[in-house]
């Protein structure tokens, strides 16, 4: 099982160390070739790890010993569960069709290789990160990941928006990174150890120990944990403050936005909550603002999609507000529920992302919408399978996504934890926005007037089947894994070993008997239902019937809807604020602190002081034998006296 | 039979050496230069294979031998094998170089086995004379060694300074030495100690004036401030291959003089010699780091970070705690992996028609061998103690023993000297990736075994920096018996 496990994560590693380094000698054939063999061993040994974790198949064991610090070891671990085990099989086949997509995507592209080589090395450090055991390994994969995504948004390093877009996306994790860290750091200060196991058995003994902040405020030290540690999810998983970087992050490639700033990095998040759930189900505190958060970003996030006009801009923002969907899940405790979302979403997310990407090679890499339109005659096999995704992503009865948002959004309404009443009626509400900016983009795109020039008409035609596999590759889950997981996740004892119960009022109760298809059935009994079909029929007058309308109401939004296309103005803020605070502290220090005192005195002073000392020891060696033999006598004479004079 | 079989590797050398002067006598009869080379490479490939036999490594093969002459531990083992492993890399690294500029007698294997086996002596001795004659041999060996372009003035010179400077030492440790003799009637390390427990003060006085000598000798044979004066010269003088030799092999022969003499044998005294060590260490870190900022030979550079080294490894020393030793030994084994890397490169470079002697000919290394430009930054990295290199566990290792005794300004000013010394090392880096030099001519030679095995060498400086516990508990071991 260990070493299952150690080639789930090689294979992709090594795929990426020679085509990184040797890719230039292989050529392009090759090199797709290692990177998609390397993720399909992947992907097939995870299928193989996944059902011997069915059949009841655990491991939890450190494999080397990287250094023992102060008596904690600091250890490579795996860690295969349902839950590690599922989501490591969820990233290598999502990993597995973007490769394959990529070959037709990337083929007009000088870089491809070295993009073939960064995304199998994605694929290393997100699955290393998932079946890690303890924190260290988790923090190293985190990092990885963000490190590959860094270079990934910058993949077209020409463009300056591309450079200045991966900037923001590494600036804005390092400050969930910095509370990430100081999480981890009281982890192990509280709890002496970095292992997942050690640390759960001892949260237990720490209810009720609190720690001083200063000026006599006692904080909860769990609490306290739990919200730095999520600061760090909020980082990666793009919640609202910290959400800026995943828009600007379209700017790399489409497969990119598909495996990384959809399905897979950006889940890390919710996948780690979700894995300290031991941990957070005696936080209350914390989960009451991962709830807040969650709904707020599902929420505000989900309306700036309505008003954006880039095809990938408004999935950038219909993933926010999964993710925040997500969240809002995990902070009503229901775990379950939450990295069940994770999972259809991962489907069909990387669907619609990939699916955009295939409209926009067909559209000569063209991705403003209004500029589309009745693509659907052009592009059959991509329409479908955009349809697919996009009746997922709206709930619609019967598709993945349905069964685990109505549900997540259940949970949410039976949870007693504060916050839980506002939660619900902001997820309610997005979900009528889900429809309205999900269904607008099909209209947008796939239906009504051609508006695209005559040109790029002539020139329509659906994308290679290297581009279409890996749409009906993940249309398939799309469709079909709602039903297949629904009840093993959510009423089984599938995720028994995994996720914590929480302490008071299970919100997944109610799901312990509820078959898939008994779900399917209560669909009409449910609000949700009815406001994804009155977001449906405003996209339909909106869009189809009444094209005029929607200018007409943005003109009589007038600031609202200036004030929404600049996504609340996060970003202004962030720049005055964040980014002129900075500058001008940063201008202060480098003009006094840094010029005069460091480099004036310390770092100049300090070198030419030490060169000058430098060439006076070199003077001492003057070459000529007589000195070098008087010089050792001289210390010789000089130690045998400070030996007598200090006996 | 046991004792036999417990000189096992020195007799093996000791006929390697025989046999190569025999063969070098048959030189008008024996045309086939490879048969030279096959000789010092199968001895010491015999070495390696012996110690892959599980006795050689469990306490039935341990003990006390030939009188009380010579000792078979798991420092013995472990030094054995790392002696014989770097000898044959020196040959392997070497054996191109010497071939293209004539040196590649018999007398170069002949002289290379004689080092070889007198630091073996010094591994396995027991016996004080055993030592001696261990270290005697060793250096003679080398003073021939580095003439051995005796053409060449400055080589001749070097080997002059190296001589002479050599001799005194020698007579100031056979001083010592005789004292140590005359005031405990016992030749044996084993003995010593005891022998120092039960005297009383004046002849104690008499003990760390022997003392006193025993490090002087100590501290030249291992290149330490302010004993250091030959050690630039030797390596600049030097062909590269010998600098290479110089360089590497005795310093484990030094680090086991200090292990048995100084540690095991003067232990009574430890508290005494250890200010001693750690002045010449403290004096070593100044003299090295500071003065390597000023040279613009390569080779000099190198001589001079080689002083800082050896000052870092004399700080575990003079911690005067087992941790302190470990790190001592970890620290030597680290430090000779890294520079059989940095100078095995500069013999291939030779070998593509680059000789290397100023820092200036480094320029624009990175456009014309881009491969050999990287391992020579895993190099200079790995000195200057950059993680993840292994280098950084070496200098950790040593602060870590420094900080548990409480020496927290010593710690701080060796942090501060390893400072200094990655400005000199990052400066080898910056000159090769970002100087220009107009037309380079690349010359092209296929690649061969030392190229491979040069390559792996700079790849274990990644690998044991990723994995540093498994030689640190090995060298616990050794150390701990």
């Amino acid at each position: 099982m260990a070493s299952l496990a150690l080639w789930i994560i090689l294979a992709p590693l090594m795929a990426a160390l020679v085509t990184g380094l040797a890719g230039s000698h292989l050529g392009r054939r090759l090199t797709h070739m290692l990177t998609i063999a390397g993720v399909a061993v992947s992907c097939v040994l995870s299928f193989w790890v996944l059902l011997r974790v069915l059949g009841g198949a655990r491991l939890d064991a450190p494999v080397y010993t990287w250094m023992v610090s102060g008596g904690i070891p600091f250890q490579i671990g795996f860690l295969v569960d349902p839950l590690s085990a599922l989501l490591a099989l969820v990233v290598t086949f999502v990993s597995l069709a973007v490769h394959i997509y990529s070959i037709g995507y990337m083929a007009d592209d000088p870089g491809d290789i070295r993009f073939f080589s960064y995304i199998s090395l994605f694929t290393f450090a997100m699955l290393l990160l998932v079946l890690a055991n303890n924190f260290l390994q988790l923090f190293i994969g985190w990092e990885g990941v963000g490190l590959v995504s860094y270079l990934l948004i910058g993949f077209w390093f020409e463009k300056p928006t591309a450079t200045a877009a991966a900037l923001k996306a590494f600036l804005v994790n390092r400050i969930g990174d910095l509370g990430f860290i100081l999480g981890i750091a009281m982890v192990l200060h509280y709890t002496g150890s970095l292992a997942y196991a050690a640390v759960f058995a001892r949260v237990p003994d720490l209810v009720g120990t609190t720690v001083n902040l200063g000026f006599g405020w006692h904080v909860q030290v769990l609490t306290l944990m739990g919200l730095l540690l999520f600061v760090g999810a909020m980082g990666k998983s793009a919640q609202i403050p910290l959400h800026v970087w995943l828009p600007d992050s379209m700017e790399g490639p489409t497969p990119i936005s598909a495996l990384i700033h959809a399905a897979t990095m950006v889940t890390a998040g919710v996948y780690l909550v979700a894995r300290l759930s031991p941990l957070y189900i005696h936080a209350p505190v914390a989960l009451s603002v991962i709830l807040v958060i969650g709904s707020l970003t599902a929420f505000f996030m989900g309306i700036l999609g309505v008003v954006a006009t880039d095809i990938k801009r408004v999935i950038a923002y219909s993933t926010l507000s999964q993710l925040g969907y997500m969240m809002a899940g995990l902070g009503a405790s229901a775990f379950a529920a939450g990295i069940f979302h994770l999972v259809t979403h991962a489907f069909f997310k990387a669907l619609l992302f990939l699916a955009a990407g295939s409209v926009i090679l067909a559209m000569h890499h063209e991705q403003d919408m209004r500029k589309m339109g009745g693509l659907r005659k052009y592009l059959p096999v991509t329409y479908a399978t955009f349809l697919v995704g996009a009746l997922a992503l709206v709930a619609f009865p019967g598709f993945s996504g349905y069964f685990s948002k109505d549900a997540l959004i259940d949970a949410v309404g039976q949870s007693p934890i504060a916050g839980a009443a506002f939660a619900y009626v902001l997820l309610l509400l997005s979900v009528f926005v889900t429809a309205l900016y999900t269904f607008r983009m099909l209209f947008m795109v796939f239906h009504g007037t051609e508006r695209m020039d005559a040109h790029t008409r002539e020139h329509l035609h659906e994308s290679p089947w290297v581009v279409t596999l890996p749409l009906v590759m993940l249309a398939v889950p799309a469709l079909a894994v709602g039903w297949i997981l629904f009840h093993p996740l959510l009423g089984g004892s599938f995720f028994a070993s995994s996720l914590a119960t929480p302490l008071g009022v299970n919100p997944l109760a109610r799901f312990a008997h509820l078959t898939a298809w008994h779900f399917f059935l209560s669909a009409w009994d449910a609000p949700t239902f009815y406001l994804m079909l009155a977001g449906l029929g405003v996209a339909v007058y909106g869009y189809l019937w009444r094209p005029e309308w929607p200018a007409r109401v943005a003109a009589g939004a007038g600031p609202l809807y200036r004030m929404l296309l600049q996504g609340y103005g996060f970003d202004a803020l962030y720049l005055r604020l964040g980014a002129a605070g900075s500058v001008l502290l940063g201008r202060g220090l480098w003009k006094w602190g840094d010029e005069r005192v460091i480099d004036g005195m310390a770092v100049n002073g300090t070198a030419s002081r030490i060169g000058w000392l430098g060439s006076l020891v070199r003077k001492l060696q003057t070459g000529f034998l007589y000195q070098y033999a008087f010089t050792m006598v001289s210390a010789l004479v000089v130690l045998v006296f400070w030996a007598l004079v200090r006996y | 039979m046991m004792s036999m079989s417990a000189i096992a590797p020195e007799a093996w050398v000791a006929g390697g050496v025989l046999f190569v002067v025999l063969l070098e006598a048959l030189r008008p009869f024996v045309r086939d230069r490879t048969l030279a080379f096959a000789i010092p490479a199968s001895t010491l490939l015999a070495l390696g294979l012996a110690a892959m036999s599980a006795s050689f490594w469990t306490a039935a093969s341990w003990g006390v031998f030939f009188d009380g002459g010579l000792i078979v531990d798991p420092l013995s083992r472990l030094l054995v094998v790392s002696v014989s492993v770097v000898a044959l890399l020196v040959v392997i690294y070497s054996i191109g170089d010497l071939e293209r500029h004539g040196f590649g007698h018999g007398e170069y294997y002949a002289l290379l086995l004689s080092a070889t086996l007198g630091i073996l002596a010094i591994v396995t001795g027991a016996n004080v004379l055993v030592l001696f004659l261990g270290i005697e041999l060793l250096s003679l060996s080398l003073y021939a060694l580095v003439s051995i372009d005796r053409e060449r003035v400055i080589a001749a010179e070097a080997a002059m300074k190296y001589f002479f400077l050599g001799a005194i030492a020698s007579g100031i440790l056979l001083y010592g030495l005789s004292l140590l003799y005359g005031l405990s009637g016992t030749l044996s390390l084993a003995m010593l100690p005891k022998m120092i427990a039960g005297l009383g003060g004046g002849d104690r006085v008499l003990f760390l004036f022997a003392t006193a000598f025993v490090i002087v000798a100590l501290a030249f044979k291992f290149g330490a401030a302010p004993f250091h004066m030959w050690v630039p010269d030797v390596y600049e003088g030097s062909p590269t291959p010998i600098t290479l030799l110089v360089g590497t092999i005795p310093e484990l022969g030094a680090i086991a003089l200090i292990m048995r003499l100084l540690v095991a044998g003067l232990h009574p005294l430890s508290a005494q010699w250890m200010p001693m060590v750690l002045g010449v260490a403290i004096l070593s870190l100044l003299v090295g780091n500071l003065a390597a900022l000023a040279q613009s030979n390569f080779k000099r550079l190198l001589a001079y970070s080689a002083i800082g080294h050896v000052g870092f490894i004399l700080l575990g020393i003079a911690t005067g705690t087992i941790s302190g030793e470990i790190a001592a030994v970890y620290y030597t084994i680290i430090y000779v992996t890294m520079t059989l890397l940095a100078f095995g490169i500069l013999l291939v470079l030779r070998a593509r028609g680059r000789d290397v002697e100023d820092l200036d000919d480094l320029a624009g290394l990175s456009q014309i061998h881009p491969w050999w430009s990287l391992l020579m930054l895993f190099a200079m990295f790995s000195l200057a103690g950059i993680p993840p290199f292994v280098g950084f566990w070496a200098k950790l290792s040593i602060l870590r023993a420094l900080l548990g005794q409480g020496e927290v300004w010593v710690a701080v000013l060796a942090v501060i000297m390893a400072v200094v010394g990655a400005f000199y090392y990052l400066r080898v880096v910056k000159i090769m990736y970002f100087d220009r030099v107009a037309n380079q001519k690349a010359m092209s030679v296929p690649w061969g075994i030392p190229e491979l095995i040069l390559s792996m060498n700079g790849l274990a400086l990644i690998v044991l920096g990723l994995v540093p516990d498994a030689l640190w508990q090995l060298c616990a071991w050794a150390v701990r018996y």
